[in-house]
């Protein structure tokens, strides 16, 4: 078992005043472990809806009709259905196991919070044990420490957070602390975990690459220019060690330069934190530069999956073809692709793609296409692709 | 702007804030004057009589002060009189104006503490509650009593609530602010008034008669002067807050694994506060307005009730200086609300945009 | 810009904003059919004056010949309130109409010209703004005098500012728009380009926010009548009949609602005219709201 998500027929629909909007119809795809899946598509094709659909935050009027989610949380165990999974568990699973990049940092940061506050409120929330044990340590250092009047002041106060702490360290969600925790005043004795998380914060600060953390730490986002912001967020989504990282577009709104920084940031700390990244873009030349694998998305449904290399090497579906053609090259006149993308309140019957793919016929016009392997990792969902390399599944 | 090259500094911010609020004092007291214009020599003239008696001669103060002088003299005579603390004399309550407002003014103030704590939380818990509720029971429940509270009138609504818990519940809650007997107790020599604020005295006192009393007399007005304007914030809220609820934000706390509690009232709240802290000017000029029509109705001796009396007797000094008075207090508590606006939303003094 | 048919359809769907539109339409009714419901008596030689029953200052309960009672001075309950419901009308209809054209005329002076014209307006409605509304329109009621054109005036004075600095800020954003420009290029006068270019594009919004400022302005109008600054004693006016039941809030002893119908009745039809225009007024603040935009 290879895989870390599977998703099967996922299906979202958007019932608006226009009417119902078929926005993913019958999504499959796998992410495998430590790998990078660039999902390619263009602007409301449905990318960012599957990344939201994966942690179950697809917002009204949207809703996930059918389909299944199934994340291996721990290696080994049975893989869980993300979307039948109580609203605990999912919760404990966001920003922990599955996290996100926005793709606008000014927008994904809240105005009102330093970047200390909304990146250790992360750590304080997901990796309670590991913050109290670091207090814990601390206060244990300084009842041992040297004996003098003002530690024998302090002493009631440090065995108070003592206690706090081992039971926290023992059951991050033990119901004493807690109680404290909502008591003004009191829950003051739990400063240090505040304090802790916040070293912890500098700490990723430095990993994601801003220089001079510790003051970084301190201010709110509109003083921080959009580069370091972004890094400010893939630092909050990194906070967990995530196994799946799900970056939505992070360099859009970016310099190109800063762009380059951030992918490379991307590839490094991937390796590091050993996680697996689903990275959206509408970019193909972005994801040459850092997937491995890739699926390209057409107007709520996959239609080519297939190793980077072999997807620029041997595009099969129409539509793949064509926005390889439209990237511009130099020296080369780029193809723009004739005829528009369709209204996701009247979609065309059958294949969506066949009202502007040139190679389209009758069978397009009627029936939907089903995904085939036509060469090992090469999935294509194409009606006439599959006579092409012979290796069909009719 | 060029001049300051350092005007984004919140320094610079208070400077730039504090210089409009001159012109505006004196557009406002210009204002006021233009009033004052409305009537004849003899009519102005008392504003300058300080003791009943100077009446029996009208002509000597009309020549003592220029009443038929040029406009701009006349101006300059009558702000430097304001200058000097002389607002003229109060007919209804027959004390000069400047001691008037000293004495109705702890009344009013009264009032003011209980309500505006009551309508500004109140209408922050219930705006976003409804927010946090869109399109459910408790949205539209809160709406329609929003809409409900924001259309009543206030006077209308004050003497409903006289009829039904002074007439109905014989008593139980009173107009006017105390009864006989501790009106008595409270000017005895036993009893020190030390701030004029009845409850607050009577704490101070250790007298809880007086106290009791006190409360229950401030009961309907405080309500009165409550409903209409938590419904106003409310609505105010409920839209802040959906708006903010919408932003990027709030789906990055919520990707984070935040309950939805803690999404909604530390990360969504804060930032929907906002809009509603830069109206809260606004709020101070509802909150006066209320007074006035409160406190006649409930009889309840204030600055308010004042300037009824003065109105319906046309006393003209007192009405012009009520009105001065609630434009200066106003200007200045815009000024304090701009500033704290630019504390709290740090954007504000770095866009260096004056409100 | 918005589809008429969508605003229409949000409107639909929204059942508070139809017990709106009922509410004013039978307002507009009752205003309209006044001299059929409450028909003035013979020889009335003002038919907005309420006629008298006698001079008796207690208030008497329903009865057939007043089926809402009569206030103290005998004054009619019944054609009060009809007829009240035209002064209110009234009252709404001609101060928010001169606002409006002050507004509008002040508002794209200051934004088409700008400049100093602009600073010398923007400052005066600094001015009207640095007093709270009522208290202001107070003292101009006292200092004309009262009556019920003081009133109405005193309502102008303080309501145009924020029309002026509205219809300003519009137009200053319309000014920029390529049409603009052009027309311009081509030598349009100012007041053609006003008039034809900027006002049609920018006073949408003016005007719904005006349509619904009525509510507001009779509760003011009716809050100085109460407080005896208005219409003079017995015209048909709201505000004014609650006033004639400040004597009258607790009855007799043992009977404390007795004159309940002085105050419940005439503050019913405040209370319903004003709750049509803000139901009204609140569900197309949600509808043209862009932030909450198409849901």
């Amino acid at each position: 078992m290879n895989e870390l998500l599977k998703i099967r027929g996922l299906t979202v629909r958007f019932y608006t005043y226009e009417g119902v909007v078929q926005a993913l119809e019958d999504v499959n795809l796998d992410i495998n472990r430590k790998e990078t899946f660039g999902l390619v598509g263009e602007t409301g094709c449905g990318k960012t809806l599957t990344a939201l659909s994966i942690l179950r935050l697809v917002f009204a009027p949207g809703q996930i009709e059918s389909g299944s989610i199934y994340f291996n949380v721990d290696n080994g165990n049975e893989p869980v259905d993300l979307l039948t999974i109580s609203e605990d568990q999912i919760r404990a699973i966001r920003g922990s196991k599955i996290s996100m990049v926005f793709q606008e940092p000014g927008a994904a940061l809240n105005p009102v919070y330093t970047i200390g506050d909304q990146i250790s409120e992360v750590i304080l929330l997901h990796r309670r044990q590991e913050v109290a044990q670091k207090a814990l340590r601390t206060v244990n250092k300084l009842l041992a420490g040297k004996k003098g009047f003002i530690s024998l002041l302090a002493k009631p106060v440090w065995l108070m957070e003592r206690g706090l702490y081992q039971r926290i360290a023992q059951n991050p969600r033990a119901e004493g602390p807690r109680i404290v925790s909502r008591i003004l005043l009191v829950r003051g004795l739990l400063w240090r975990l505040k304090g802790e998380s916040i070293k912890m914060t500098i700490d990723l600060l430095k990993e994601v690459e801003i220089p001079d953390p510790a003051r970084v730490a301190r201010q709110h986002p509109h003083q921080l220019s959009g580069g370091m912001k972004q890094r400010g967020v893939i630092a909050m989504a990194l906070a967990c060690s995530p196994k799946l990282l799900i970056a939505d577009e992070p360099t859009t709104s970016l310099d190109v330069t800063i762009q380059a920084q951030i992918l490379q940031l991307l590839n490094q700390l991937k390796s590091e934190f050993e996680s697996s990244i689903l990275y959206i873009t509408h970019d193909l030349g972005v994801a040459a530069e850092i997937c491995d694998r890739v699926g390209v998305m057409y107007s709520g449904s996959l239609c080519e999956i297939a190793p980077v290399d072999e997807i620029y090497a041997n595009p099969l579906h129409p539509y793949t073809k064509a926005l390889l053609a439209a990237v511009p090259k130099p020296g080369v006149e780029p193809h723009a692709i004739g005829g528009i993308v369709p209204d996701p309140l009247a979609l065309p019957s059958g294949c969506r793609f066949h009202p502007r793919c040139p190679s389209a016929t009758e069978i397009c016009r009627e029936h939907i296409p089903t995904m085939g392997e036509l060469a090992p990792g090469h999935f294509v969902a194409c009606h006439n692709c599959q006579g092409e390399t012979g290796g069909s599944s009719r | 702007m060029q001049l300051w090259g350092f005007a984004l500094e919140f320094r610079a911010y208070i400077i730039r804030r504090l210089a409009l609020v001159v012109p505006v004092l004196f557009g406002v007291s210009l204002l006021v004057f233009a009033l004052l214009q409305m009537f004849s020599p003899v009519e102005r003239a008392a504003l300058y009589v300080t003791d009943p008696k100077q009446f029996a001669n009208i002509t000597e103060i009309i020549e003592k002060y220029g009443l038929n002088d040029p406009l701009w003299v006349q101006y300059g005579n009558w702000i430097s009189q304001i200058f000097h603390g002389n607002l003229g004399w109060s007919k209804v309550v027959s004390l000069p104006v400047t001691d008037a407002i000293l004495n109705f003014l702890p009344a009013t103030l009264e009032l003011a503490i209980f309500a505006t704590p009551l309508i500004i939380l109140g209408g922050i818990f219930l705006g976003s509650k409804a927010a946090a509720h869109k399109d459910k029971a408790v949205d539209h429940i809160t709406r329609a009593g929003a809409i409900m509270g924001w259309s009543l009138p206030t006077f209308w609504l004050g003497l409903m609530l006289l009829m039904i818990f002074y007439g109905f519940f014989s008593g139980l809650f009173p107009p006017e602010r105390l009864s006989t007997a501790m009106n008595i107790v409270v000017h005895s020599e036993a009893f020190t008034q030390y701030t004029g604020l009845h409850f607050l005295d009577a704490i101070l006192n250790g007298n809880w008669q007086v106290l009791g009393d006190s409360l229950r007399h401030l009961f309907l007005p405080v309500i009165t002067l409550t409903v209409v304007q938590l419904a106003f914030i409310m609505r105010l809220m409920r839209s802040s807050m959906l708006e903010s609820l919408g932003k990027g934000y709030i789906l990055t706390a919520r990707a984070k694994g935040l309950d939805e509690n803690t999404v909604v009232s530390k990360h969504a709240r804060r930032n929907a506060l906002i809009p509603v802290l830069t109206i809260a000017g606004y709020i101070f000029a509802l909150l006066v307005n209320g007074v006035v029509i409160t406190e006649t109705i409930f009889n309840y001796k204030g600055l308010g009730w004042w300037a009824w009396q003065s109105a319906i007797h046309l006393d003209i000094p007192s009405v012009l200086a009520f009105a001065l008075f609630n434009g200066i207090l106003f200007v200045l508590t815009n000024l304090v609300v701009d500033l704290l606006y630019a504390k709290i939303d740090p954007r504000v003094r770095l866009g260096g945009q004056a409100a | 810009m918005m589809g008429l048919r969508f605003v229409l359809y949000q409107l639909k769907k929204n059942p508070l904003s139809i017990i709106g539109v009922a509410i004013l339409i039978t307002f507009i009714i009752i205003a309209i059919l006044a001299p059929f419901i409450a028909p003035p008596p013979e020889g009335h030689y003002d038919r907005y004056m309420i006629p008298r029953d006698g001079f008796s200052p207690t208030p008497q309960p329903p009865s057939e010949e007043h089926i809402f009672g009569t206030t103290e001075g005998q004054y009619d309950i019944f054609y009060g309130v009809i007829w009240g419901t035209r002064s209110a009308f009234q009252v709404g209809l001609i101060v928010i109409g001169v606002v409006l054209v002050i507004g509008i005329l002040l508002g794209s002076l200051s934004g088409y010209f700008g400049g100093i014209i602009d600073e010398i307006i923007m400052r005066i409605t600094d001015i009207f703004l640095a007093f709270p509304a009522l208290i202001l329109a107070m003292a101009i009621t006292v200092a004309l005098g009262p009556s019920l054109k003081s009133v109405m005036l005193a309502l102008i004075t303080v309501s145009w500012p924020p029309y002026a600095r509205l219809i300003r800020g519009d137009i200053l954003v319309v000014r920029e728009e390529d049409y603009v420009e052009a027309s311009r290029g081509i030598g349009s006068s100012h007041l053609r380009i006003i008039t034809r270019h900027i006002l049609p594009n920018s006073i949408y919004p003016t005007l719904i926010m005006a349509s619904l400022d009525i509510g507001a302005v009779v509760l003011a109008a009716a809050a100085l009548s109460f407080l005896g600054l208005g219409a003079p004693e017995g015209y048909a006016d709201w505000g004014q009949m609650i006033n004639f039941s400040r004597n009258w809030i607790v009855g007799p002893p043992g009977d404390p609602l007795a004159y309940w119908y002085t105050v419940t009745i005439p503050g019913i039809f405040i209370f319903l005219f004003v709750m049509g225009w803000n139901l009204l007024g609140d569900s197309f603040r949600d509808i043209l709201d862009p932030r909450l935009a198409r849901r």
